[in-house]
C-alpha cells in the first residue's frame, strides 16, 4: 500500500466518522423529545403520583439537560455501556450483545446465499442474454424485488412450516431448549428469506455488468493475444465487472442488515431486530437507541469496507482521489 | 436527441401506452394494478359487514356463505376487512409521495438548476439522509413520534426524499444547457419559473416512472410497517395490519393472511411491472425496481 492511497482512505474514514456522530445526535435528540415526565408515565402507566414521577425521573437521570445527557450517553455507548431499559430496569447490553452476535451472522448467512446465487444467476443470464429464457427470468426477478420482504418470508413459513412442517413455528424455542443442530436450523428461513430479497438487485446488476464486459474490447484485446478463456473471464472481464458488482453488493449488505428486522419479527428469531421493535413497541427508549446505533455502526463498518474494496478494486479512483 | 424526436413525423408516434401493453410484462402489470386499484376504490361499498364490528359470529370460524373469508381472532368479518383494508396502503404512500414531490423534489429541482453552495447544501443533506436504510428511518421517526397517520405520511415521504431528489437533479443537469432553457434565460425568466414552466414538462418521463415506483416503495414500507405492528393501528383495516393480527394462528386459518398478502403482492407487482414496461421504451432496458427504495 503506498502513501497516496492514505488520504482518500483517510477522507473516507472520517466522512463515516461523522455520518456517524450526527446520526447518534439526530437519534438521541428524536427519542428524548418527549417531557421526562411523559416518559416517565408511558412506562407507569396512567395512575402514578407525582411523587412516582419524580422518583423515575431522577433514577434514570432525565432531569439533567438533553446535551449533558448525550454527551454522557455517547461516552458510555462507546466503551459498550449502553445503559439500563427504563422498562425493565435491566442492562441494556445484557440483552443487546447476544442478539447483536445471533443478528449480524444471519444477515451474513443470508448476504452470502443472496450474493452467490445473485452472481450465478446473473452471469448465466449474461450468457444468454436477449433470449427468451433471459427474458423470463429476467422478469421473474422483477417480481420477486416488487414484493415486500415479509411477504416473502411469510410465502417460506406457510409452504415450510405450515405445509411442510420442516421447521419450528417459532425460533425462539429452539434457542431457549433445542440442541446445537436445532439452533442452526433456526436461521435457515430466515437467512433463506433475507437472501431473497438481496438475490435479484445482484443478479440484475451481475448480469449487466458481465454482458458489458463481455462485449469489451479490452476482453476482445485479451484473446486476441492468445490469453486462455479463464484468463479472460477472471483477469480481464471479471475484475471490471467486479466493480460496479462491489457498490451494489455493498448497499445490499446494509439492507440485509436492517432485513432482520423483519425476518426476526416473522420468524420469531430472538435477534436484534425483535427486541428494536419490542421496545418501539413498550416505549423502552434507552433500548431503541442503543439498537439504533448499534445498526448504524454496523452500516457505516460495511460501507467503510465498500469504500476501502472499491478503492483496490478501481484505479481510476484511486488517481482521482489522490 | 431532441432533433432526431423533432425529426420523426408527430403521427407516426406511437402513444406510450399502447408500447407498454404491446409487452406481455406490460400487460400483466397493467391487469394487476388495474384489478388491485378496482378492489380497493369499490371494494368499501361492497363490504357485508362493518369491517371493525366484532363478534358479529364466534371468533376464528372457518370460510362459510355469510362469512366468504371466515372470522378472525375477534369475531370480525374478514372478507369485510379484506374490502376495506387497502384504502390505507394506497393513500398513505400516495400521499407520501406527492409531499416528497412538494418538498424534495421542488427544493433539488430549483437547487440542481442555480448550482452553487445552495445545491451543494442540498445534495449533501440528501446524502446524509440516506445513510441509514429506510426501514431504520422510519421506526426511528414512528419511536419518536407515535405511529399515527401524519407520522407515517412524513416518514414515508423523507425517505423517499434522497432517491427522488437523485432522479430530479440528473434529469435537470441533462437539460440546463438545452437551447430552450437558454432561450428562457435570455427572455430574463426567473429561476422558478424555468424550472417549473420550462424544465419541469421536459423532465415529466423519467420523474413520472419514478413517482410510480417511490408508490411501490411506499407501499412496501407501509405494509411492512404495519406487519410489524407499528403502522396501520388496531382497529383499522389494512392488509399489513391484517397478516401480523393473522399470524399468530398461521397454522388453523392462513387464509386470513394469504388473502391480504396476495392483494399487497398484486398491487405492488403490477405497479413494477408496469413502472418497468415503461422504463424500457425510454431507456431500452429493465431496471426500474432497483435498489430497495433508496
Amino acid at each position: 500500500m503506498s502513501l497516496r492511497l492514505l488520504k482518500p482512505i483517510a477522507t473516507r474514514l472520517g466522512a463515516n466518522v461523522v455520518t456517524l456522530i450526527v446520526i447518534s445526535m439526530v437519534t438521541f435528540g428524536l427519542m428524548n423529545l418527549k417531557a421526562p415526565e411523559d416518559v416517565a408515565r408511558s412506562v407507569l402507566g396512567r395512575e402514578v403520583s407525582a411523587a412516582q414521577i419524580a422518583d423515575f425521573v431522577a433514577k434514570n437521570g432525565l432531569d439533567a439537560p438533553v446535551a449533558v445527557r448525550y454527551v454522557d450517553w455517547i461516552s458510555r455507548f462507546a466503551i459498550g455501556d449502553f445503559g439500563h431499559s427504563i422498562v425493565t430496569g435491566r442492562p441494556v447490553s445484557n440483552d443487546v450483545l447476544t442478539r447483536l452476535n445471533r443478528s449480524l451472522t444471519l444477515a451474513a448467512l443470508g448476504s452470502l446465499f443472496g450474493v452467490a446465487a445473485g452472481i450465478v444467476i446473473g452471469v448465466q443470464l449474461a450468457l444468454r442474454a436477449g433470449s427468451k429464457a433471459d427474458f423470463r427470468v429476467v422478469t421473474g426477478l422483477l417480481v420477486i424485488a416488487s414484493m415486500p420482504e415479509f411477504l416473502i418470508g411469510i410465502a417460506l413459513y406457510l409452504v415450510f412450516v405450515v405445509w411442510l412442517g420442516w421447521f419450528p413455528t417459532q425460533a425462539g424455542m429452539a434457542f431457549s431448549f433445542g440442541d446445537a443442530w436445532a439452533r442452526a436450523m433456526t436461521f435457515v428461513l430466515p437467512a433463506a428469506t433475507i437472501g431473497l430479497l438481496l438475490m435479484p438487485h445482484i443478479a440484475r446488476v451481475a448480469r449487466a455488468s458481465a454482458i458489458e464486459a463481455f462485449a469489451s474490447p479490452y476482453v476482445d484485446a485479451a484473446r486476441l493475444r492468445g490469453l486462455s478463456e479463464r484468463q479472460v473471464s477472471w483477469d480481464h472481464a471479471f475484475r471490471n465487472a467486479a466493480l460496479p458488482l462491489m457498490s451494489v453488493i455493498g448497499v445490499n449488505l446494509v439492507y440485509a442488515v436492517s432485513g432482520v428486522v423483519v425476518v426476526d419479527f416473522l420468524f420469531g428469531f430472538p435477534g436484534l431486530g425483535a427486541l428494536l421493535v419490542a421496545s418501539i413497541g413498550s416505549g423502552d427508549v434507552f433500548t431503541t437507541q442503543a439498537i439504533v446505533m448499534m445498526f448504524a455502526v454496523v452500516i457505516v463498518v460495511i460501507n467503510i469496507a465498500v469504500d476501502l474494496a472499491m478503492l483496490w478494486l478501481n484505479p481510476k479512483a484511486r488517481f482521482r482521489a489522490a | 436527441m431532441s432533433l432526431v424526436l423533432a425529426e420523426r413525423p408527430i403521427a407516426d408516434r406511437v402513444p406510450m401506452w399502447r408500447l407498454v401493453l404491446a409487452a406481455r410484462d406490460g400487460r400483466v402489470g397493467v391487469a394487476l394494478t388495474g384489478a388491485s386499484l378496482l378492489l380497493i376504490l369499490v371494494g368499501p361499498m361492497l363490504a357485508p359487514f362493518d369491517p371493525t364490528a366484532v363478534n358479529l359470529a364466534p371468533s376464528n370460524q372457518p370460510p362459510s356463505m355469510v362469512h366468504l373469508l371466515g372470522t378472525d381472532h375477534l369475531g370480525r368479518d374478514v372478507f369485510s376487512r379484506f374490502l376495506w383494508g387497502g384504502q390505507s396502503i394506497l393513500m398513505i404512500p400516495l400521499m407520501a409521495v406527492v409531499l416528497t414531490y412538494l418538498t424534495a423534489g421542488l427544493l433539488s429541482l430549483v437547487a440542481a438548476y442555480k448550482g452553487g453552495w445552495f445545491d451543494l447544501v442540498v445534495s449533501r443533506f440528501f446524502e446524509l439522509l440516506m445513510s441509514l436504510p429506510a426501514l431504520l428511518k422510519i421506526l426511528i421517526l414512528v419511536a419518536a413520534f407515535g405511529p399515527s397517520t401524519p407520522v407515517l405520511v412524513a416518514a414515508i415521504a423523507l425517505t423517499n426524499a434522497p432517491g427522488a431528489s437523485r432522479v430530479i437533479r440528473g434529469a435537470v443537469l441533462g437539460e440546463t444547457q438545452a437551447d430552450y432553457v437558454q432561450a428562457a434565460q435570455a427572455r430574463g425568466e426567473a429561476a422558478l419559473s424555468v424550472v417549473t414552466r420550462e424544465i419541469l414538462p421536459n423532465i415529466l418521463g423519467p420523474v413520472s416512472v419514478d413517482f410510480a415506483l417511490r408508490i411501490t416503495w411506499g407501499i412496501i414500507a407501509l405494509s411492512t410497517l404495519s406487519f410489524l405492528g407499528l403502522g396501520v393501528q388496531p382497529p383499522q383495516a389494512d392488509w399489513g395490519l391484517m397478516i401480523q393480527e393473522a399470524r399468530s394462528s398461521l397454522q388453523k386459518a392462513p387464509l386470513v393472511a394469504i388473502v391480504p398478502a396476495i392483494a399487497i403482492a398484486s398491487l405492488s407487482i403490477g405497479l413494477n411491472l408496469t413502472a418497468d414496461a415503461v422504463v424500457r421504451q425510454f431507456t431500452g432496458r429493465t431496471g426500474a425496481a432497483s435498489g430497495h427504495g433508496a
